[in-house]
């Protein structure tokens, strides 16, 4: 069962610098289901545009970004919303209740002269009508129970709280009105690796025990081996690759994705890695046809002219590439 | 004779208000010692004390006891002049290579500045075929880069350059703190690389400071683990990441996620709540986490013990 689906979404950052025009196209065409029970993984290096998509999904966009074309669908109680066609106040609603999000400096999202207990309150209250202060404390309270969190954090002020302490009672704070759905923008990645491991643990406990969605967004491979189920690889605004984990580390089709898992080293071998050739294109200034094709050793002519489709080629293993269209990869 | 060696080395901090002092000890009696044309790596988390080490070492802290020896002679305590002098022979390479450089800045101008100020060339002929043969080394273009501003460079391209500037002066000694968790993970491997590079043709040895385990390994010839001020395990890269001793080397090495769906972890960790709580710790500062605690690590402080060529600072291996 789908959750939240995104059809031909673009959504650019339209920039006017001195009455010159700049177009940014963060997310070009991008095509994905969510399905429901799942740990959706989102892979690409900063400025590929993983962020944007993100917004797009949350409906949560300011200027200078714009929703150019496409949809973003969400499946609420077996009904489906064209977010975008919604007022912002039906927008609303489904914010935080159907989809939440966890971003990436928890030091900016709590409230620093507010005790952790009085930010729950004020966070459960802005959402759930008709409660008393007591019956308040007490939801956030069984919340972080439940998370398996000590309790006295809630007494807590957030400087007094370890980054990785922080960055769980931030997750606690988006999950404690039950969402279906909850995207995590690099929930990690300041962290250090024992810590990073205790938040990538409590993730998955709670997508484990509510069955719901997690779409995770990190460039570490590391993390996306270890938790997510479905993993796409985003490239210059556009969805290059997808697959199962499993089947995309055993088996990655595109030449990037290649560069990205065979790069990365490994415990018991030393063998010489390399990365990739040059470096990614600002989104801004896209080459023509394949965004990859200035870095990739095997293009050829028509990757210099066409901008290769995802389709998938079996396995439910979705590849934008002509190499692997044309059967030469 | 070794290149560098740091003996005892301490720093003490204090924070806190004048009624309530916590004295943290950010560096504790920490001793090691680099080859030349070697790769030593000091792993460890964040608040472990890696960057005081290296801040030290490079002269930006002064140190609240131990000693530092460059080729056999004693150099932390020197005079601005002899510090300048030393400054050609240890390097260093930061974090962030967008902040190395200021962004109204160009580029080119710091490679100008570094060789006359340390008095490597006296035209600027000289200095141009001096930058020419280091932008070289690390794969890039004079042409390229020349007359250029620091937002023209991409985050790899930018650190190669600060590298290059780093080794105008023919150092023996970089120190590289921490130089690729800001490059973007598909160029992460190309710096790494150069590391390695520059130690096997030009013979520089390279210090190496990060949390990643993972390049640690791939590249270094021997690792240091620290944790809270102490260095509790040091020894060849082989041995002490593949098979570790220490509980705590142990528990982070188990927590790096492997890009392999297969290892996927299994048991539940323990982190502390508190961080300044284990600094302040009595004995093993690791005690309140460890899996294998007994009660003489709550009291006494571990010495180092000798397993396989490994040193370990724990009471298990007595």
């Amino acid at each position: 069962m789908e959750v939240v689906k995104t059809e031909s979404l673009k959504s650019y950052y339209i920039l006017d610098i001195y009455g010159k025009k700049r177009v940014i196209k963060a997310v070009d065409e991008v095509d994905l289901t969510f399905e429901e029970n799942q740990i959706y993984g989102i892979a690409g290096e900063s400025g590929c545009g993983k962020s944007t998509l993100l917004k797009a999904l949350f409906a949560a966009i300011e200027p200078p970004q714009r929703i150019v074309g496409g949809k973003v669908l969400y499946y609420v109680d077996g009904k489906s919303y064209d977010v975008y066609s919604l007022s912002e106040e039906e927008r609303r609603k489904f914010r935080w209740n159907f989809i939440s999000y966890v971003p990436q400096g928890s030091m900016s999202v709590l409230n620093p002269v507010l005790k952790i207990k009085d930010s729950f309150k004020d966070f459960i209250e802005s959402h759930v009508k008709g409660k008393t202060k007591k019956e308040l404390y007490e939801i956030a309270k069984q919340h972080i129970e439940k998370l398996g969190l000590p309790l006295k954090i809630l007494n807590a002020y957030p400087h007094q709280l370890s980054g990785g302490m922080r960055q769980r009672v931030t997750i606690a704070l988006a999950t404690v009105l039950s969402p279906k759905v909850i995207i995590a923008d690099e929930p990690t990645t300041a962290l250090d690796v024992v810590t990073q491991r205790g938040v990538i643990q409590l993730l998955k406990e709670i997508q484990q025990a509510s069955k719901n969605t997690i779409i995770l967004v990190t460039h570490d491979m590391g993390v996306h081996a270890n938790i997510s189920d479905k993993i796409a690889i985003m490239y210059a605004g556009k969805i290059i690759e997808e697959a199962k984990t499993e089947e995309i580390f055993d088996n990655p089709m595109h030449p990037y994705t290649k560069y990205l898992i065979h790069s990365l080293p490994k415990f018991g071998d030393k063998e010489r890695r390399e990365s990739a050739p040059g470096s990614p294109p600002s989104l801004a200034d896209l080459p023509p046809g394949c965004a990859f094709h200035p870095r990739c050793p095997y293009a050829f002519d028509r990757c210099k002219r066409e901008v290769p489709v995802l389709k998938d080629y079996g396995r439910a293993h979705r590849v934008a590439c002509w190499l692997v269209e044309e059967g030469r990869g | 004779m070794n290149l560098l060696e740091v003996r005892n080395l301490s720093k003490i901090y204090h924070i806190g208000s004048i009624f309530s002092r916590i004295k943290i000890v950010a560096v504790d009696k920490v001793s090691f010692e680099i080859k030349e044309a070697e790769i030593f790596t000091l792993a460890g988390e964040s608040g472990c004390g890696k960057t005081t080490t290296a801040k030290i070492i490079l002269g930006f802290e002064e140190p609240t006891s131990g000693e530092i020896h460059y080729r056999g002679r004693r150099v932390d305590n020197l005079n601005h002049k002899d510090r300048r002098e030393l400054l050609r022979q240890i390097q260093a390479v930061f974090q962030n290579p967008f902040s190395t450089f200021n962004p109204l800045r160009k580029v080119d101008s710091y490679f100008y500045d570094t060789i006359f100020n340390l008095g490597l060339a006296d035209t600027r002929e000289k200095a141009v075929e001096i930058i020419k043969e280091k932008l070289a080394a690390v794969g890039i273009a004079f042409e390229e880069f020349s007359e250029k501003y620091p937002s023209e460079f991409s985050g790899g391209q930018l650190q190669r350059i600060s590298i290059a500037r780093a080794l105008l002066s023919n150092p023996s000694l970089l120190v590289a703190d921490e130089p690729v968790s800001m490059v973007d993970a598909s160029l992460r491997m190309s710096i790494v690389n150069l590391f390695k590079d520059l130690k096997e043709k030009y013979g520089v040895s390279v210090l190496y400071i990060t949390h990643d385990l993972t390049t640690a390994y791939y590249v270094s010839d021997r690792v240091a683990i620290m944790f809270r001020g102490n260095i509790v395990e040091i020894g060849p890269a082989e041995k002490v990441l593949t098979s570790p001793k220490h509980p705590y080397t142990q528990l982070l090495r188990d927590s790096v996620p492997e890009a392999d769906p297969k290892k996927r972890w299994k048991e539940v960790v323990k982190l502390a709540d508190v961080e300044h709580e284990e600094y302040l710790r009595q004995g093993c500062k690791f005690a309140g986490r460890c899996p294998k605690v007994m009660d003489v690590c709550k009291k006494e402080v571990p010495p180092y013990f000798d397993v396989d060529g490994v040193k370990v600072m724990c009471f298990l291996y007595r």
